[in-house]
Parts: C-alpha cells; sequence; structure tokens
C-alpha cells in the first residue's frame, strides 16, 4: 500500500520514483482513485473516477516503461481535470444541471497532449457551473454542491476550479487542470493552498473545452509546486489548427539562471483593503523575493477601463455561447438560484458597447506591455486575493463586509490582455486558511515567472503543508 | 473562470458601482482606477472603477429609462419564466451593464482603432 505521504509528492519526485520504478504507475493510479472516492465527495471536489481508462493508461505507462520506452516526467503521473474539458468516454458535464450526461466522443486538446505524455487521467474534477459565467454570488453553484477547502471544509474551495483546487490540496491528484476566464485558476489555487498557473491567451489550446469567453478563457494546471507547473504546461502547450486563436508560439520549459537580478513590480495599493494576515504574508513575501530581486515600489497601471471592458466582453460572449440555454429555459435548471437568471440580461448587451471593450483591448495590451518594458520588469507582485476563503453558506458580498478592496485592477488588466500568472501560497490567515501570493507576467513569459515562484518555493515552505484531517 | 484575482466585487458587484458612478459625467479623468469603497470580496471582477462625479438626475432618469426598455424586451422574450422579483434582479443586472457601457464610452479611442478578437501581444518571433 502507498504511504499517504507519496501521494503528497510533487509530480517532479514521483516521476523519479516511477521513472526508476520504486513506484508502479498501476498501484499509483489506484491509490488516488481510491483516495478520490472516499474524500472527493467530502470536498465537493469530485464529479467522476475515470477508472477504466485510468486503468488502461497506468497499465501501459508500466509496460511502456518497462520496456525503456519512457515518455518524460508525467509518464505514469495520474491527473485530474476540471470538467469543463472533454474526455471521450464519460461525462463533460461543465458542473451544470442540464450538461450533467453530455458526452463527446472526443478528448480536448489538453487531455491528448497529457495522454500523449504519458499522463493518466484519473477523474473529472468538479467545477461551478458554466465555469461561473451566470453570475454566481456564493459557493453551492454546482450540482456537485460547494468546493470545500481541505484547509477547512467550513469554507470553499474557490472557483471556478474548485475542484482542481481542492483535490490538488488534500493530496488526491498530484496535478490538475484548470481555467480561467478571470481569476478561476489563481482562486481556488489561492484558496487550497497550492500553486496554479494562467498561461498567456493563446498558449494553451482551447479544443474541447467548454466556452465561457471566446477572447478570454486560458486553461492552466494546478500543482503543488511552481516547477509541476512548468512540467505540466511544457506538455499542454503549443499551436493547435482547431482552435483559431491558438499562437504558434513554441514553448519549452527551461529554467535559466538570471543573468542579472529580477526586477519585481510591486503594485501601487496592494495591500489596500486586505485582511490583515494577507497584508503581512505578502509583506514577509516581498521579503523573501528582495533575496535574489529587485523591487520596484509603487507601480501604477496605465490608465485604461480593465474591468468594465473585461467585465462587458464576458458579459457578452457569454449570451452568445449560452443562447440556447437561455432561449430553451433549461438555464432556470442550475444549481444556484442567481445563476438561474443571470444570463438574461446578457441577452441585450448592445453590439457598440461589445466592440468599445474588445477595441480598448488592442490599446491596453500594448501599453502594459510597454510598462513591462520601460520599467524591465520580470513580473508583478501582488496579493492573489485580498481574504482568505469565504465560507460555505454565506454570500460572498457577506462574508467579509469590513474588507473593502482597492488597488490596481491588475485582475480585470491581465485577463482582458491574456497576461500570465502564478499564484503561490505564502502563509495562512483566518481560520486556518491559506494566503496566496501571485506573480503577473509579461505575454509569453511563463518561464521568468516559474523561475521567480521556483525560487520562492526554495525559500520557504509554505507548498509542502499539508491539510489537517487529510492525511 | 469567474473570480477576481484582487480584492473583487462580482463583476455584476462592479457593474453597479460602474452604474451608480456613470449615472452623471465623469469628471475624473478617463479610464482612472481610483477604486472606490468596494463592496465585499466576490467570485468576479475587481471594480478598480469609476470615481463618483457630481450630480445629474437626467442622466440618472435616461439611463434608467433605457434599462426599463431592455427589461420590456428580456420581458417580452422570457416573461413567462420570471416572476417579478426575477425581472427586478434582471433589471438591476441590465441597469448596471449600462453603466459599465457607459464608462467604456466615455474613454475616447482613436478611430482607427479596432477591435482585438485574438491575441492581444503577438508572440515573439522565433529566431
Amino acid at each position: 500500500m502507498i504511504p499517504t505521504e507519496v501521494l503528497y509528492l510533487s509530480v517532479r519526485e514521483l516521476a523519479g520514483r516511477i521513472r526508476s520504478g520504486a513506484l508502479d504507475p498501476v498501484e499509483l493510479a489506484e491509490a488516488y482513485m481510491a483516495r478520490l472516492e472516499e474524500l472527493g465527495p467530502r470536498l465537493g471536489a469530485l464529479v467522476v473516477v475515470t477508472r477504466e481508462r485510468a486503468m488502461k493508461e497506468a497499465r501501459a505507462a508500466r509496460d511502456e516503461i518497462r520496456a525503456g520506452r519512457y515518455r518524460g516526467p508525467l509518464h505514469g503521473v495520474p491527473y485530474g481535470a476540471k470538467d469543463l474539458i472533454a474526455a471521450a468516454g464519460y461525462p463533460t458535464t461543465w458542473g451544470a444541471e442540464p450538461y450533467r450526461e453530455q458526452r463527446f466522443d472526443h478528448d480536448a486538446a489538453v487531455i491528448e497532449r497529457l495522454t500523449q505524455a504519458g499522463a493518466v487521467l484519473v477523474a473529472k474534477l468538479a467545477s461551478v457551473e458554466l465555469a461561473g459565467g451566470m453570475g454566481y454570488e456564493q459557493a453551492n453553484a454546482s450540482f456537485t454542491g460547494p468546493g470545500r477547502t481541505p484547509w477547512n471544509p467550513e469554507y470553499w474551495s474557490g472557483g471556478s476550479s474548485s475542484g482542481s483546487g481542492a483535490a490538488v490540496a488534500a493530496g488526491l491528484v498530484p496535478f490538475a487542470l484548470g481555467t480561467e476566464t478571470w481569476g478561476s485558476i489563481v482562486t481556488p489555487a489561492a484558496f487550497s493552498g497550492v500553486t496554479g498557473l494562467r498561461p498567456s491567451y493563446g498558449r494553451v489550446s482551447r479544443y474541447g473545452a467548454m466556452s465561457l469567453c471566446w477572447t478570454m478563457d486560458k486553461i492552466g494546471p494546478l500543482c503543488r509546486t511552481a516547477d509541476d507547473c512548468g512540467l505540466v504546461l511544457a506538455a499542454i502547450a503549443g499551436h493547435d489548427a482547431r482552435d483559431h486563436n491558438s499562437a504558434n508560439a513554441p514553448y519549452s520549459y527551461t529554467l535559466a539562471k538570471p543573468a542579472r537580478r529580477w526586477r519585481i513590480g510591486v503594485l501601487r495599493g496592494a495591500t489596500e483593503g486586505t485582511q490583515p494576515a494577507v497584508r503581512d504574508n505578502f509583506l514577509a513575501s516581498l521579503d523573501v523575493l528582495r533575496q535574489g530581486a529587485e523591487l520596484v515600489e509603487d507601480v501604477r497601471l496605465p490608465e485604461y477601463p480593465y474591468n468594465a471592458a473585461a467585465s462587458m466582453i464576458i458579459e457578452a460572449e457569454a449570451a452568445s455561447i449560452f443562447e440556447e440555454l437561455i432561449d430553451s429555459g433549461r438555464i432556470h435548471e442550475l444549481t444556484a438560484p442567481e445563476d438561474r437568471i443571470g444570463g438574461y440580461a446578457g441577452q441585450v448587451v448592445f453590439a457598440r458597447d461589445y466592440l468599445k471593450a474588445v477595441r480598448v483591448r488592442g490599446p491596453a495590451a500594448t501599453a502594459l506591455d510597454q510598462l513591462f518594458a520601460e520599467q524591465r520588469l520580470d513580473a508583478l507582485a501582488h496579493p492573489t486575493r485580498g481574504t482568505v476563503a469565504y465560507p460555505v453558506g454565506k454570500k460572498f458580498s457577506e462574508a467579509y463586509p469590513d474588507v473593502k478592496g482597492g488597488g490596481e485592477p491588475i485582475g480585470g488588466a491581465a485577463n482582458l490582455v491574456g497576461l500570465p500568472g502564478i499564484a503561490l501560497p505564502n502563509g495562512f490567515g483566518e481560520n486556518g486558511l491559506p494566503t496566496s501570493l501571485s506573480l503577473t507576467g509579461r505575454a509569453w513569459q511563463e518561464n521568468k515567472l516559474l523561475e521567480i515562484g521556483s525560487a520562492y518555493q526554495q525559500r520557504t515552505d509554505w507548498h509542502t503543508r499539508r491539510p489537517p484531517n487529510f492525511g | 473562470m469567474d473570480a477576481p484575482a484582487g480584492n473583487g466585487l462580482t463583476r455584476r458587484d462592479f457593474a453597479k458601482t460602474a452604474a451608480a458612478a456613470a449615472a452623471v459625467p465623469l469628471l475624473t479623468s478617463l479610464g482612472a482606477c481610483a477604486a472606490p469603497g468596494a463592496a465585499p470580496p466576490a467570485p468576479a471582477p475587481d471594480a478598480g472603477g469609476a470615481a463618483p462625479a457630481a450630480g445629474g438626475a437626467g442622466s440618472d432618469a435616461r439611463a434608467n429609462a433605457v434599462a426599463d426598455a431592455l427589461t420590456e424586451v428580456v420581458r417580452d422574450r422570457y416573461g413567462e419564466r420570471l416572476d417579478a422579483a426575477q425581472l427586478e434582479t434582471v433589471r438591476g443586472s441590465i441597469r448596471s451593464n449600462l453603466g459599465t457601457a457607459r464608462r467604456l464610452r466615455e474613454f475616447p479611442l482613436p478611430i482607427s482603432t479596432e477591435p482585438v478578437l485574438g491575441i492581444p501581444v503577438p508572440p515573439p518571433t522565433a529566431s
């Protein structure tokens, strides 16, 4: 029987043991699937264990590795996929009751690539219904129930990749795929205390994944370490003709020793309106970063209506994507009451308003790129979230009424123009819940974020912590 | 998708804030990101939004009239499945979206600025 502490190892650590024969991919897959079945429902993390597929892939991996045909660091490593991502042979439910029995006869591009890398799909993981696009206001917004962070299951695991965050945090899978239109990889990474990477828009093919917003959707990994995120990104990145916004930009995961100290911009007002622990942990993180970087304080973003543009784009594109769901009335089958009516306002957005938003995108993207170039910044640092996770059972707006927020609109800006970001656990706050540091990077510079993130994790141990009561 | 990477309002809370501010002409510099006292965090965009400006009952009345008209469109198409309270909630969301739209319209762009529906920053060319 594989000890529980092995199930908390990083992908890289598991890979070494798999390659050497110390770990059998079949036994490893069985161990994770048992843990998923036992603990996944408690965390609202699981849609389905993909047992038959997993056993087939695990046996193939074992046989190939024994025959000397090693595919790379993901060979034989189990993983879970957010249930917006199609995998042949299993339902792809989008977290939504109307699609509970939906099946596709093909794999999404990211699943194809992970299969090619020899990874083993063990589960489809819970998602907020329709990736949160109908405007959910509390955690119970999926037919699988609220996602719960294993650090304190009375609190939300974050969304919309709620199952992916919880599953990695609780050692149910070594890595998972999530998606982000605006916040849905980094938020569950923050609230679940794991590392999440949002790639540049266009870096990873969207083929086979549910669209919420064609021009803002990204797919990326949630892992235990930044290094693992690099390993997974290397497998899933790359041009795909089936996604017409897929970049022809080859990616390889290499950590170069920097020729100079990094320059990291600290956003103006980064801790404005945050919880005290978020502020304190962020400042402590800056002290760690300072060991390898020059910090540039008080960085302001160029002035654009980022949030307004991003909001308008999502509202209009989602309205089109889900028009059949809305017109048919099946939207009223969604779990969260506010989601049942959340799609109607988007049906009456004026075209000129949507077009204004997508016109803002171009100059905003250029201005942000120039900010990085002119100030020679490798990353922008800011807290991932201003608070720890919200309690399950309360409206988000009522969770922390004293926390007012503030600072630069980095979330809207980054997602409007497709900048990469990484969320790194950096401590704990109220009720034993994790806090998180984010680094936002220049477009196409994921490796810089992974380098800085890896260096941060060499100097800290937050990413190695395990939630109490989950082994 | 929807969770702000910061101290956030829901997308709809942001839109309500923008609506309140954009009901009247903005006196601050266009595109200013000075954050108002934001509503508590929630899983969608953070505000970073408009600063309130001096009053203009006329603009507010016009915006409400447009919201009423658009709500009537929704009622006409889908009214049989929405009760009065739900329709009122939908009206609130429409009103908020109009505020967001107003904020966007007040941000000047050269006439030559085209929409970007693809990759906003081209990747570096391979050497």
